[in-house]
């Protein structure tokens, strides 16, 4: 049961230090019976041949001797049971830290980035738990009461077959029981889900709440929901605990067994007082390894869940987004030729092809969902054509080292991400060694310096601490003074005004115009008035090319942008 | 610290009683196992001096019971814990609706944010553990050593106080000590665990950036530096948990050999039978079973009150607030009045500092602006979301002041730019705006708003449940369910903030039209900063800067050299 070939492949780089603290949990084991054997010697000397404690003296110091290698036993199995936790723990963290890299933010863009921080970081802790403290046990659990048994035997056969007979009997009820309590306590789990997830909602709608004049009616209803909530959880507790009391019932009952059994033949002489206190001592211990796998046993049910979500990252296909070329010389012209992408079996664009010449400004537009940005993501390398090719001045974008290719490269986009950092290094992660003088270049021409001096404490204000939320056209102003500060030969601009309203949407603008002087500029726009001055103008609809030329050209052909073009100018005429 | 535990305790009251009987049969679970293990020792020592079985009768059954009742009262003491625990959680649940929802949303800025609601709700599924491992174990504890002391003592008083010093050590000062030793540790965890938390977020959702920035590497590395942190620290925190374990063990050992030293030398002078020799030794070793729980909870006893002490902090803020309730003038009709209003949210930053607004009852108003202006801050005002301002507010000639806030949603209700319609069904959602409100008054609601038909088209029509934040919605759609619910809501006053931000032009066409009706017998404010749909407004204001810079119908404003007029142009030649 829980025995995962994968998880077990996972443990093969540490077998050495996780034999070695079984070895080490076996030995305290064996030296617990050590201490009920020297138990009973006392014991007996005392109680029936009338020795005096100057006597039995040297057994005592013994047994406190035994006591405490014991305990330094037992301290050196969590030691080396945890280096192995550890140092997996570590691996696989640091595996999944580079296979997010491999799948690219393309990957991301559609999934809870929660789930993923979750398998990360809880997840692979809850492996530390499977491999520190249910795997060991589950061992132990076979190897403790095998030796014990052995020990036994040849005391006595009678005691031995009780042991033999009751141990395998916990452990078949247990799985029996314990299977069927899993999926139930599963079921807890989800319904203790539900209930969070409806208080959250409640918090989450307060506002709505409060606008309706509800607070007392939906206390009653909380009142209620956890009413209902408790009784069915409890239901399904009343069946999962049974397996807590199989367990206890029949170790006890064991015990219970051993010592009634023992104690009549004593009274007729079928055994001697000195070994039947030794079994009975012994008696918990035997089945003290089995008790503790069961209370482990949800921490083995957790490791086993994580590591499928981990595993299943893990083996995604990769992308293989990099290449090996560093780029010779300048970007010079951009070319696409009968590029075709697609998506989930979905086709997002369809043998498209294009120039960029060196210097010159293109724009794209096109419906939302028609395929702009996904024209920008190929030329970032966060995808790659499925058919077709991209050359930059002759050499295919493929090869090009990724890092490589992006330091000539400034993307402005719809949604700039901040990072858990100050303002300062958020900007300065476009060209770190940036002198001060530089950088405040930039933030002036970002136009974000005059906000930035409202901060008690400027440029070193974090990001996220409270109180310091950032509006959309500050943090898109942020992004800008990135590209200001890394002032890369090739522009990619892609809506950076789209979330924003026309009077902030006006103000970036400006600095936008600012920003694409002397540069190669490919932009994505839904204005379409920002394009006019476009060396070229792609209309883009349904991942293919529909019209391209400059703005006169087009209003000639007099097809969807010259349909757009009346369409707004009769909106405000 | 402790008030904040004392705190829980006070909201937990209704389940003293229970807690103390759960705890009462924690005890009786290791104390079966006490007398399972005593009884047992006596039986094997009585019999070896091969007296009659009758005598080990008595004995014999006290072994049997002592084997099948620890398990089952093993089973009900989970099963009471556990009921308690969901009580108690119930009882949390409530008594933060109760603190929060009087005070939000200008005396809570705390729980203004969704992140922070996430937590408090995961506060609180931290509090799971408050009985089962903080307040049942050391009363069990307590009780084990009642048990002992009264039995050992019925032997020799030594022998009892030595036990209960060395239980008493390993109970407490064993406990406190590693727990002293690992506070550091166990803070340093939850710091790293944060930041390596940020950095996995940095990294899905700044993966775009890094990859543009060239920064994969340099990230790496310092992931691998804090994540390797994180692990030394926790390896750290489990090394000392463990170093109690084994000190345990060791201790109970110890007792055992003490016990043994005191009692050999009673057994060699005849104070004290031979049989009892092994009854107090395995005795002894059962008795520490309950003090195996106790570092934990000390551990979580931390953790929780930390817990308890982010909920209680809000309670602070917590002043009554009763209003009289009791006779307030109501309005004669529903004009507004804004008079020489001064406001500012945190006292440093004034959103107004003179306005002056009038809107005549029954009529369409639209208010526009960009963002920042202040538009929406009338909407606070007006709700009484925030309550303190200089200058005067009038609702039909009576002041805002004398309304008592409760009644304010019978008066006046919102069409939020971002709504939030509950994880139910549409029709439980619609209702929520009017309790008694029939399956007709819904329907003829939701055709208004024109979402009937959309209604008719899903599977369970209105009975469909809408999923959390309404997933299963796009954003028209809900903007257009909110709209249904405060025409259902039918108050003389409703305000829409950005009613057509998600809506495409045909929709937005039949919502503004729906909304001009609506001011025939309403007053009607429309908060935009859209161009659109102008013509038909009674009056339309121009914010800026917390003031209102112009006032007037369309037609009016259109003719004369106006900002309206200025904005019209600068929309339509955006840019050039």
């Amino acid at each position: 049961m829980h025995f995962n070939k994968k998880l077990l492949d996972i443990l093969n780089p540490y077998k050495r230090d996780f034999g070695f603290s079984i070895l080490l949990g076996l030995t305290a084991g064996i030296l617990s019976a050590l201490q009920a054997y020297l138990l009973s010697i006392i014991i007996n000397l005392v109680f029936l041949n009338n020795h005096a404690l100057n006597d039995i003296i040297h057994y005592l110091v013994i047994l406190l001797a035994i006591t405490l290698v014991k305990s330094v036993i037992q301290w050196g199995e969590k030691y080396y049971s945890n280096n192995t936790s550890s140092s997996i723990k570590a691996d696989l963290r640091k595996k999944l830290q580079t296979k997010f890299f491999d799948l690219g933010p393309i990957y991301f863009k559609s999934v809870k980035t929660g789930d993923y921080t979750n398998t990360i970081i809880s997840g692979v802790d809850k492996i530390d738990t499977y491999f520190s403290q249910f795997l060991p046990q589950l061992f132990l659990s076979i190897l403790i009461p095998v030796t014990f048994l052995i020990m036994v035997f040849p005391i006595d056969l009678l005691s031995g077959i009780v042991f033999l007979i009751t141990a395998p009997l916990i452990i078949i009820f247990m799985i029996l029981i314990g299977s069927y309590a899993e999926t139930k306590s599963k079921e807890k789990w989800r319904t203790l889900g539900l209930m969070s997830g409806y208080f959250l909602d409640v918090l989450q709608g307060l506002q709505t709440i409060k606008n309706f004049g509800r607070s007392s009616h939906v206390l009653e209803k909380i009142k209620i929901v956890s009413q209902n909530f408790k009784e069915s959880t409890l239901k399904i507790l009343r069946i999962a605990f049974l397996s807590a009391l199989v367990l206890e019932l029949f170790s006890t009952i064991s015990i219970a067994i051993i010592a009634v059994e023992i104690g009549i033949r004593l009274l007729y002489g079928d055994i001697t007082f000195q070994p039947a206190l030794f079994l009975l001592i012994l008696a918990p211990e035997f089945y003290n390894p089995i008790r503790q796998l069961g209370a482990r046993y949800h921490a083995g049910i957790e490791g086993i869940s994580a590591a499928e979500s981990i595993i299943q990252i893990l083996s995604e296909p990769e992308l293989n987004l990099n290449g090996s070329i560093n780029l010779m010389g300048n970007v010079g012209s951009i070319k696409f030729t009968n590029v075709s992408f697609s998506y989930d079996d979905k086709k997002i664009l369809n043998d498209i092809s294009f120039t960029i010449s060196e210097g010159s400004q293109t724009a794209i537009i096109g419906e939302s969902g028609a395929g702009k940005t996904t024209i920008t993501n190929l030329l970032m390398k966060f995808i790659k054509p499925n058919k077709g090719n991209i050359l930059i001045s002759n050499t295919d974008l493929n090869s090009l080292s990724r890092n490589e290719w992006l330091n000539n490269v400034s993307w402005v986009n719809q949604n700039p991400y901040l990072f858990h950092s100050t303002i300062e290094e958020n900007i300065l992660i476009a060209k770190p060694n940036a002198s001060r003088k530089e950088l405040e270049i930039s933030l002036e021409q970002a136009k974000i310096i005059d906000f930035i001096r409202t901060l008690p404490k400027g440029i070193k204000t974090n990001i996220g601490e409270r109180g310091t939320r950032l509006s959309g056209g500050e943090a898109q102003r942020i992004a800008l003074a990135r590209a200001f500060l890394k002032n890369s030969p090739l522009l990619i601009i892609d809506e950076p005004t789209v979330n924003l309203d026309p009077q902030t949407e006006y103000k970036i603008i400006e600095s936008i115009n600012e920003l694409v002087k002397n540069k190669t500029v490919l932009i994505v726009a839904h204005r379409l008035n920002t394009i006019e001055s476009s060396d070229n103008i792609i209309v883009v609809e349904n991942g293919e090319i529909i019209e391209q030329g400059n703005h006169n050209e087009l209003l000639n052909m007099k097809g969807y942008y010259k349909r757009m073009r009346t369409q707004k100018d009769k909106l405000y005429a | 610290m402790l008030s904040a535990i004392l705190n829980l305790i006070k909201i937990s009251k209704t389940q003293i009683a229970w807690m103390l009987l759960a705890s009462f049969i924690g005890f009786l679970t290791i104390g079966s196992s006490v007398g399972l293990l005593m009884t047992s020792a006596y039986i094997i020592s009585k019999a070896a001096l091969m007296p009659s079985i009758a005598e080990l009768q008595v004995a014999i059954v006290g072994v049997r019971f002592f084997g099948i009742s620890r398990g089952i009262f093993r089973y009900l003491d989970r099963y009471i814990s556990h009921q308690i625990t969901f009580e108690i959680l119930a009882g949390i649940r409530l008594w933060v609706f109760k603190v929060i929802a009087p005070l939000f949303p200008s005396k809570t800025p705390q729980f203004n944010s969704s992140k922070m609601l996430v937590e408090i709700v995961s506060d609180i599924e931290d509090l799971e553990e408050f009985f089962i491992k903080i307040i049942a174990p050391p009363l069990v504890a307590f009780f084990v050593l009642i048990l002992f002391t009264v039995l050992f003592s019925y032997f020799s008083l030594y022998y009892a106080v030595a036990l209960a010093t060395i239980y008493l050590t390993s109970g407490i000062i064993l406990p406190f000590a590693t727990f002293y030793l690992g506070k550091d540790i166990s803070d340093n965890i939850s710091n790293l665990r944060r930041n390596l938390t940020e950095l996995s977020v940095d990294q899905i959702q700044g993966m775009n950036e890094l990859l543009a920035f060239g920064r994969v590497n340099l990230f790496t590395e310092q992931y691998e530096n804090i994540n390797r942190e994180y692990i030394a620290a926790q390896r750290k925190k489990i090394l000392i948990d463990g170093l109690n374990e084994s000190l345990l063990g060791f201790l109970m050992y110890f007792a055992v050999i003490i016990i043994l030293v005191l009692a050999i030398p009673d057994v060699a002078n005849n104070t004290l039978e031979g049989v009892y020799l092994s009854v107090l030794v395995l005795g002894t070793m059962a008795v520490f079973e309950a003090l195996q729980p106790l570092p934990n909870s000390l551990n979580i006893l931390f953790k929780t009150s930390k817990t308890a002490e982010n909920l209680s902090r809000y309670e602070k803020t917590h002043e009554d607030e009763k209003e009289d309730a009791g006779n307030y003038p109501t309005p004669q009709n529903h004009s507004i009045k804004i008079e020489s209003v001064k406001f500012s949210y945190d006292g440093t930053k004034n959103i107004y500092n003179n306005l002056n607004l009038h809107i005549a009852s029954n009529s369409s108003n639209i208010i526009l602006g960009e963002s920042g202006a202040g538009k929406s801050t009338i909407t606070n005002l007006l709700l009484k979301n925030w309550d303190y301002f200089n200058g005067n507010i009038k609702i039909g000639n009576v002041n805002l002041k004398e309304i008592p806030k409760d009644k304010i949603p019978d008066i006046i209700s919102i069409v939020p730019q971002q709504t939030h319609l509950f994880n139910l069904s549409i029709k439980e959602n619609l209702r929520f705006a009017k309790l008694t409100a029939s399956d007709d008054e819904i329907i003829s609601a939701a055709s208004k708003a024109n979402m009937h038909e959309f209604i008719k088209s899903l599977p369970n029509e209105y009975d469909e449940i809408i999923g959390e934040f309404g997933t299963k919605l796009s954003g028209g759609e809900k903007q257009r369910l909110s709209i249904a619910r405060s025409i259902l809501r039918n108050t003389p006053i409703i305000i829409f903030d950005e009613p057509t931000s998600n809506l495409d032009h045909q929709n937005a066409e039949i919502i503004m039209k729906m909304i001009y009706d609506l001011a025939k017998s309403k007053t009607i404010i429309v908060i935009t900063h859209h161009l659109n749909f102008l013509n038909d407004a009674d009056k339309i204001f121009i914010m800026d800067k917390g003031n209102i810079i112009e006032a007037g119908g369309y037609s009016e404003l259109i003719k004369i050299k106006s900002r309206l007029k200025e904005m019209l142009f600068i929309e339509s030649r955006h840019l050039k």
